[in-house]
């Protein structure tokens, strides 16, 4: 075989070492190498793909989107069919309700109670009372206005108590803090399963009917009490949050 | 002219390997056209330029493969250079040739696909479920390539 060639198959073997070892060694030189040789085309790969992902993510947020827009012009057939009923049977019309976003100032843990402290915007209005959600479901509700400034007891906290209902099977309780969220009021013939969600009721008159509140994680049945003992996983992070939702009414 | 065309059929190969597995995949094993393409490239071009082209080649794919840099590179040389190596004592009119084929994209596919970071047993079962048929592949379209080529010349003699 030809010197020529033993020269140029060598150089190419050589090559291929030194990548290899330069990208593995950890050593500065070869680092240096790697870094010098390797990384623009391994940025250009990088982006490659990640432009890859993109188109398909693309695609799947387009047929989202689609899916999502057929099914809300379902729902507004609903909401107008479900108005008209409700106009027939006389029944009061829930009133629609603005979103009022607030910034999370502080949030507080005081004997296992969560107390978010946030902060609004000086022009707008709000009043103790008022219903407190965020991206997922129900946060609590506004105890206190001073300034601009609200002190929102969460629905980690005992003396909250949020009227619910099992979006499953439409059976009532009342949700109560005690070091972790319990539903009570359901007797032991009531039909709730693990993974149900729970949704606000409308009783009470503070949070409107059907926020998202939480998932029933465990059901306890003993025989020797009357009702079962229920704990619910809240939909929203109660511990840390950045900006939160008011209810508003117009 | 030739060489034109070597090199029209090195893109297609390329983009066939690169950025088309996913659609020529059989059984999820990987085409490697590209072994094809060296092994026939070597026996029709000057040994030196086939050996240049492994090369380059086998950079273009280590840039492309999230694998160790420079595996390509070695593994494609290696390959040309045993097959110039054997130029000369193999009758590669032949069909008993293909036999260096089978042992190259072999080679190839045991240095570049067995993931030996994954410890003995991954890298014993993917040389029976991705290098063995994947060579095997290789074989077969080899043949049919090489029946195209010698059918080509019978024509043009």
């Amino acid at each position: 075989m030809k010197k020529s060639l033993n020269i140029v198959y060598g150089l190419i073997l050589l090559t291929g070492v030194v990548f290899l070892l330069s990208e593995r060694s950890g050593s500065m030189i070869g680092e240096g190498i790697a870094y010098r040789t390797i990384l623009p085309f391994r940025i250009m790969l990088n982006n490659f793909h990640e432009l890859i992902r993109a188109k398909e993510e693309n695609d799947a947020l387009s047929r989202m989107v689609v899916a999502l827009s057929l099914k809300l012009q379902e729902l507004r057939e609903v909401q107008v069919e479900n108005q008209r009923l409700k106009k027939i049977l006389g029944f009061v019309q829930e009133q629609h309700r603005l979103i009022q976003p607030v910034q999370v100032v502080n949030i507080l843990t005081e004997a296992g109670n969560t107390i978010m402290i946030c902060k609004k915007k000086p022009y707008t209005i709000v009043k103790p009372d008022l219903p407190v959600v965020g991206y997922n479901g129900l946060i609590g509700k506004v105890k206190e206005v001073v300034d601009d400034y609200l002190r929102i007891q969460t629905i980690a906290h005992s003396m909250t108590r949020v009227a619910v209902i099992d979006s499953r099977s439409r059976v009532f309780g009342i949700l109560k803090w005690e070091a972790a969220l319990y539903l009570h009021g359901v007797p032991l013939t009531g039909d709730v399963k693990v993974g149900d969600t729970l949704v606000t009721s409308g009783m009470g008159a503070v949070y409107p009917k059907g926020i998202k509140v939480g998932i029933i994680k465990r059901v306890i049945k003993n025989k020797n009490d009357y009702q079962a003992t229920i704990l619910v996983e809240p939909f929203e992070n109660l511990s840390f949050q950045e900006e939160v939702f008011i209810l508003v009414k117009p | 002219m030739r060489i034109s065309i070597a090199i029209v059929f090195l893109i297609v190969v390329s983009l066939i390997d690169l950025a088309f597995t996913p659609y020529f995949s059989l059984l999820h094993v990987k085409p490697y056209a590209i072994i094809l393409f060296l092994y026939f490239f070597t026996l029709k071009f000057s040994p030196l330029s086939a050996l240049i082209v492994a090369g380059l080649t086998g950079f273009l794919y280590d840039i492309f493969s999230p694998d160790w840099f420079g595996l390509h590179m070695i593994a494609f040389s290696t390959f040309v250079y045993v097959e110039i190596a054997l130029r000369d004592r193999v009758f590669w009119e032949r069909m008993g040739s293909l036999i260096v084929l089978f042992a190259g994209a072999f080679f190839v596919r045991l240095v570049v696909d067995v993931p030996f970071y994954a410890g003995f047993l991954k890298s014993f079962t993917s040389v029976f479920t991705s290098v063995l048929p994947g060579a095997v592949i290789n074989l077969l379209a080899g043949l049919v390539v090489k029946i195209i080529i010698d059918s080509t010349q019978r024509n043009a003699l």
